[in-house]
């Protein structure tokens, strides 16, 4: 007698199994974060864009991003089936074999590159390529099973977007455009760590070496603290340079005060330890989805100055 | 005696006999497959489309592609109706024709 599934219980894979290999909801705050930088773009350089040609650069970052994903999934293929969190994903649950979802990233990588030098420029197509080679070789295969600071580096590939938005329209890559990547990059050790310290049991029973697993909480907790006292007035940067107006500013400004009260409240709780309460615990997690938000809002304030034209300078500056 | 192997027997992999379930499932994802082959057709169909109409093709001029809505080496070309730049301290005044003699190729 086998364990082999009767084959009545074999799933086969739909289209949505397809899609969930792409991890479409960090495909969403991909493809946002890049329509950000290309009409800051367009608005602070007056270059215009042909809007279908935006459209398709558009498209060839989220075509970017699920390649990613799907690289991701086929090298993390057997963590995944051993975390809870993870374990209903469409490799480990058996309805895409693995072979199909390296060919789906390698295929979706080329295509979106290549879509992405026709719609816009050399530079784009290049910081596309190698932000899909960030997150799927030097984050997924190397960083994320080598070092606790595994998300501190790969979140450069998710920093990405908003330059290869501004690239695609200007041609190339000023100050405000790696200020964007900036943001972004400081943005992600506070939001994933909110996420790892309710969830570093998985992470230690898969062998991945996150910082609550290898440092404790206590030490994830200050980390977190300090990336967020980094990032408040770094998001406050755009002002500086002339690309944010009042409304970024006021944006930046009160939901970075409010990102640092989640961060230090944080910090003096017990999130993360052995002896954490359910409070604490939900203190983390309330963290978690504020980050989510305070990236979108900050980044649609962004838009809605430069897309609407309610663009007021902030003077002093 | 008769051999009593059937012929080509382990010569070939015997074909796959998939359920009802797997067929529609198959039938579906190459549905989807088909549609996005399409898609990207489209979309390379449509860039071209957009890069031919934005571009300069008349002799000399780059096939560049501009968001400006020009070509690369706009700035870098005479229009055809300019004169040629004068010498070094001659002016239009002596560089015109003498009185009552039409250009080359002026209407009469």
């Amino acid at each position: 007698m086998t364990d082999a599934p009767a084959p009545s219980a074999k799933r086969y894979a739909t289209a949505s199994d397809y899609v969930n290999l792409m991890k479409p909801r960090i495909m969403m705050l991909v493809v946002f974060t890049a329509a950000a930088g290309l009409i800051a773009a367009s608005s602070a350089t007056q270059t215009p864009i042909h809007p279908l040609m935006a459209v398709i650069a558009l498209f060839a970052v989220a075509l970017g991003s699920g390649a990613a994903g799907a690289i991701n999934m086929w090298y993390d293929s057997d963590i995944d089936a051993i975390m809870t969190r993870t374990a209903t994903r469409p490799i480990p649950s058996g309805a895409v074999p693995r072979e199909e979802a390296i060919a789906m990233g390698l295929i979706m990588s080329g295509v979106s590159v290549m879509l992405m030098w026709l719609a816009s420029n050399w530079l784009a197509a290049a910081l596309l390529a190698f932000s899909i080679f960030y997150y799927g070789v030097i984050y997924t295969m190397w960083l994320k099973r080598s070092t606790p600071q595994n998300i501190v580096i790969g979140g450069g590939a998710g920093a990405f977007p908003p330059v290869i938005g501004w690239a695609a329209v200007t041609g190339n890559t000023p100050l405000d455009a790696w200020i964007l990547f900036a943001i972004i990059f400081f943005w992600t050790p506070p939001h994933f760590w909110a996420l790892s310290l309710l969830a570093h049991g998985e992470y230690e029973k898969a062998g991945v070496p996150m910082l609550p697993v290898t440092h404790g909480a206590k030490a994830t907790r200050l980390q977190m603290l300090i990336y967020t006292i980094l990032l408040v007035p770094l998001a406050l940067a755009p002002v500086a340079t002339g690309l944010g107006g009042w409304i970024y500013a006021v944006t930046a400004a009160v939901l970075g005060a409010v990102f640092l009260s989640y961060a230090v409240r944080v910090f003096m709780s017990k999130a993360g330890d052995n002896d954490c309460t359910g409070a604490e615990k939900k203190l983390a997690r309330s963290m978690f989805l504020f980050s989510i938000l305070y990236l979108f809002v900050v980044f649609a304030a962004l838009i809605l100055e430069h897309a609407t034209g309610l663009f007021f300078a902030v003077k002093g500056f | 005696m008769t051999d009593s192997k059937k012929p080509y027997e382990g010569e070939f992999i015997p074909a796959a006999h998939l359920t009802p379930e797997a067929v529609a499932a198959r039938k579906k994802r190459n549905i989807w497959l088909g549609l996005a082959l399409l898609g990207f057709v489209v979309l390379v169909a449509a860039t071209t489309m957009i890069r031919l109409s934005k571009a300069d093709l008349s002799e000399g001029a780059g096939f560049y592609y501009s968001n400006s809505g020009g070509t690369a080496r706009d700035d870098e070309r005479m229009p055809i109706d300019d004169q040629p730049a004068l010498p070094p301290g001659m002016t239009q005044e002596q560089a015109a024709p003498p009185p009552g003699i039409a250009p080359e190729g002026a209407p009469e």
